[in-house]
């Protein structure tokens, strides 16, 4: 039993370690890319329909909109919808009007989006028109800047990570544990 | 366990050494941060000088106990080798407890050198639990890394804990990551059947002994495979005796954990290859444990896609010009163009790698004649000497030695042609990034398949005492260049 301590406690020590990093998951909200590389969209005005690929990389329990002044185009409503094979996995209705000078709408989904690639469907109507952002990044930029472009669309999810090389290295050290000998000496006939 | 007379006042004598070190340190400026990771200041020359002891005092401690040590070395090795049976390992504790603690303590602690200690530094503070993070958080943070910081980590996580000011918390890594190194060390003098010379000679580096001092995984690498390969040498050496349980965890681990912060030295797994047919009870064993090697060099292999290397892998930021995906193109464009330039470089470069490797490290350095003497000292000179060797060795046949020799170049080309890759301006003609210490790890294999043949070492066995005298006063006086280059020099103005 002695000589197998050292193993054993690499074992117990390595599977400690993957157990550590499959139950403590790293939770933080992350933006989306909605926009590939482009900070700035389009303008967009009532009566206009805008369609692009969303990639979303983990769970996604809510989105929201983010509103940065908005003073001129109070009668404007935006319908935000998440399509998955043309059906509407979710959708949120966001009439700025609602808004005073700054505001965001969160929406929390009925169920979370699961990862995968998705749609994202922007419809405006009503009168007037804005200037959506869409890079991920662009969220700080506007909440720390002085922007007064308008309004911009910010799809937040909620990533759940657990560590790779954490479940790597316990994986290495229960090999270790179990690394091969050459076997018992033979027997030599007591004279 | 008996104890001699002669090792129980080296001891005595080791244990005042490093206490006065100690008490030296407490004199020491802690320093304090003067550039954050310019390398340029320190390529112009702005080496970090940040306070000379005021002039005009009667004794300078911290020299005089420097002095006191180089002093104490020098007796250390002429006491060893005057004894009847020369113990080359405990002489290696020795000097490499001495020259490492003076490392430690004799500088300020708050200084760094560069891009590469800041970056050590802080993965050490993070995997030790000096920066608070929530358990999550933590764990999303380790890497393959860790091992190659343990000692590190150990160090400062106790001194942590115990609320230490940290500079004190720093001198506490660097000194574990010493002790680990000098019991490596000479563990792996002890171990060895063969050239033993050759290791201690090798532990006694300046580059090594600096790198286990300052905060860098590459120490920690280095102190695992000399014993690993010492390990490997002594299993050798009694073909027809199993391997044991013990032995082979600790020869697989010893080079798994050691490598696995570098994974191109993991290489060095298929050393376990040469273990011969009758270390295992069969020859299916044999092939178990052989896949079992290939298994964990796979997995060190695969260590390098899991995030510790994506901000160099597109390409070095520090380097102007450098572009992973262009370089690549570029070589594919004209790969013949690539394999002269290759060609070239180890021709013109290759050898002044190697020497550089022995006294030169993140822009300090003894003189390029030490570094000479010593390249050459180590690969000529001591594996001529065969002090403290019991039987001469039967397992290294010319066979073995060109698998060693073979392996000892394959970390060496990955690394000077991922530096290429990673660190070179697209279509450059040279090669960038190339350090001369990263061919130290394989320093150690490449002379053993270098080695001398059995007959000469024989003839010149009358020699070792003499012999070993003379390297070990070379390699004393050169490692002392080095650590008081850098502390009397750069810190004290000297």
């Amino acid at each position: 039993m002695g000589k197998y301590v050292v193993r054993i406690a690499l074992c117990v020590l390595g599977v400690a370690l993957v157990l550590l990093a499959l139950l403590n998951p790293l939770s933080y909200e992350d933006n989306l890319e909605i926009n590939g590389e482009q900070e700035t969209m389009p303008v967009f005005s009532a009566g206009q329909v805008l369609e692009q690929p969303l990639h979303v990389p983990a769970s996604m329990s809510q989105f929201s909109l983010r509103v940065n002044s908005v003073k001129e185009v109070k009668a404007l409503t935006l319908d935000v919808t998440v399509l998955s094979g043309g059906k509407a996995a979710a959708e949120i209705e966001f009439p700025l009007e609602k808004v005073r000078t700054k505001g965001r709408l969160i929406c929390d989904l009925p169920s979370p989006l699961a990862a995968g690639d998705y749609t994202l469907r922007v419809e405006a109507r009503g009168e007037g028109s804005v200037t959506l952002l869409g890079g991920a990044e662009s969220a700080a930029a506007v909440d720390g800047g002085s922007w007064d472009l308008g309004c911009y669309v910010r799809m937040t999810c909620n990533v759940e990570k657990r560590s790779t090389a954490a479940v790597f290295c316990g994986a290495v050290l229960v090999l270790l544990g179990l690394t091969p000998g050459g076997g018992k000496e033979k027997k030599h006939a007591r004279v | 366990m008996r104890v001699s007379k002669r090792g129980v006042l080296l001891a005595a004598a080791l244990v005042l050494a490093l206490c006065l070190a100690l008490c030296a340190a407490l004199l020491v400026p802690e320093g304090h941060i003067v550039f954050e990771g310019n390398v340029i200041d320190l390529l112009d020359g702005e080496f970090p000088v940040v306070e000379t002891l005021p002039g005009g005092q009667w004794i300078n401690v911290p020299v005089f106990v420097h002095a006191l040590t180089l002093l104490w070395g020098a007796a250390a090795i002429v006491w060893e080798l005057t004894a009847k049976e020369v113990k080359l390992h405990r002489l290696t504790l020795v000097l490499l407890l001495l020259a490492g603690t003076m490392s430690v303590l004799c500088r300020p602690a708050l200084e760094y050198y560069g891009w590469d200690e800041m970056t050590h530094r802080e993965l050490v503070y993070i995997f030790s639990g000096y920066d608070r993070y929530s358990l999550s958080e933590y764990v999303m943070q380790l890497s393959t890394w860790f091992f190659g910081y343990m000692p590190y980590t150990l160090g400062v996580a106790v001194s942590n804990a115990l609320h230490l000011p940290e500079a004190v918390i720093l001198r506490t890594g660097s000194m574990v990551s010493v002790i680990l190194y000098a019991v490596m060390a000479s563990l792996a003098v002890k171990h060895t059947p063969r050239c033993k010379m050759t290791f201690m000679i090798f532990a006694l580096m300046p580059t090594v002994l600096i790198q286990s001092s300052y905060f860098t995984y590459d120490g920690t690498v280095i102190a695992y495979l000399l014993l690993a390969v010492a390990l490997l040498l002594e299993e050798m050496q009694t073909p027809d005796r199993r391997l044991g349980s013990g032995r082979s965890l600790a020869l697989v681990a010893l080079m798994v954990i050691g490598t696995i912060a570098k994974p191109a030295y993991s290489v060095f797994l298929l050393l376990l290859w040469m273990l011969p047919a009758g270390k295992f009870g069969g020859r299916k064993r044999q092939t178990v444990f052989r896949l079992f090697v290939l298994l964990m060099l796979a997995m060190c292999l695969f260590s390098m896609t899991l995030g510790t290397y994506d901000n160099v892998a597109h390409g070095d930021s520090r380097m102007d010009g450098a572009n992973s995906a262009g370089q690549i193109a570029h070589i594919l464009s004209d790969p013949g163009g690539f394999l002269n330039m290759l060609l070239t470089y180890l021709k013109v470069v290759g050898l002044s790698l190697f020497t550089a490797a022995t006294a030169s490290w993140a822009y300090l350095g003894a003189s390029g004649d030490i570094a000479t003497l010593l390249m050459w000292m180590f690969f000529i000179v001591c594996p001529l000497c065969s002090i403290g060797e019991q039987r001469p060795l039967s397992g290294l046949t010319a066979r073995r030695r060109i698998w060693m020799g073979v392996l000892a170049w394959v970390p060496v080309l990955a690394l000077i042609i991922t530096q290429y890759i990673v660190s070179s301006p697209v279509g450059e003609s040279v090669i960038v990034g190339m350090q001369p210490r990263y061919t130290l790890p394989v320093m150690v294999v490449l002379s053993l398949a270098l080695a001398w043949p059995r007959d000469v070492r024989a003839k010149l066995a009358p020699l070792n005492r003499p012999l070993a005298f003379a390297l070990l006063a070379c390699s004393w006086c050169a490692l002392y260049a080095f650590v008081a280059d850098q502390v009397l020099r750069l810190y004290f103005g000297l």
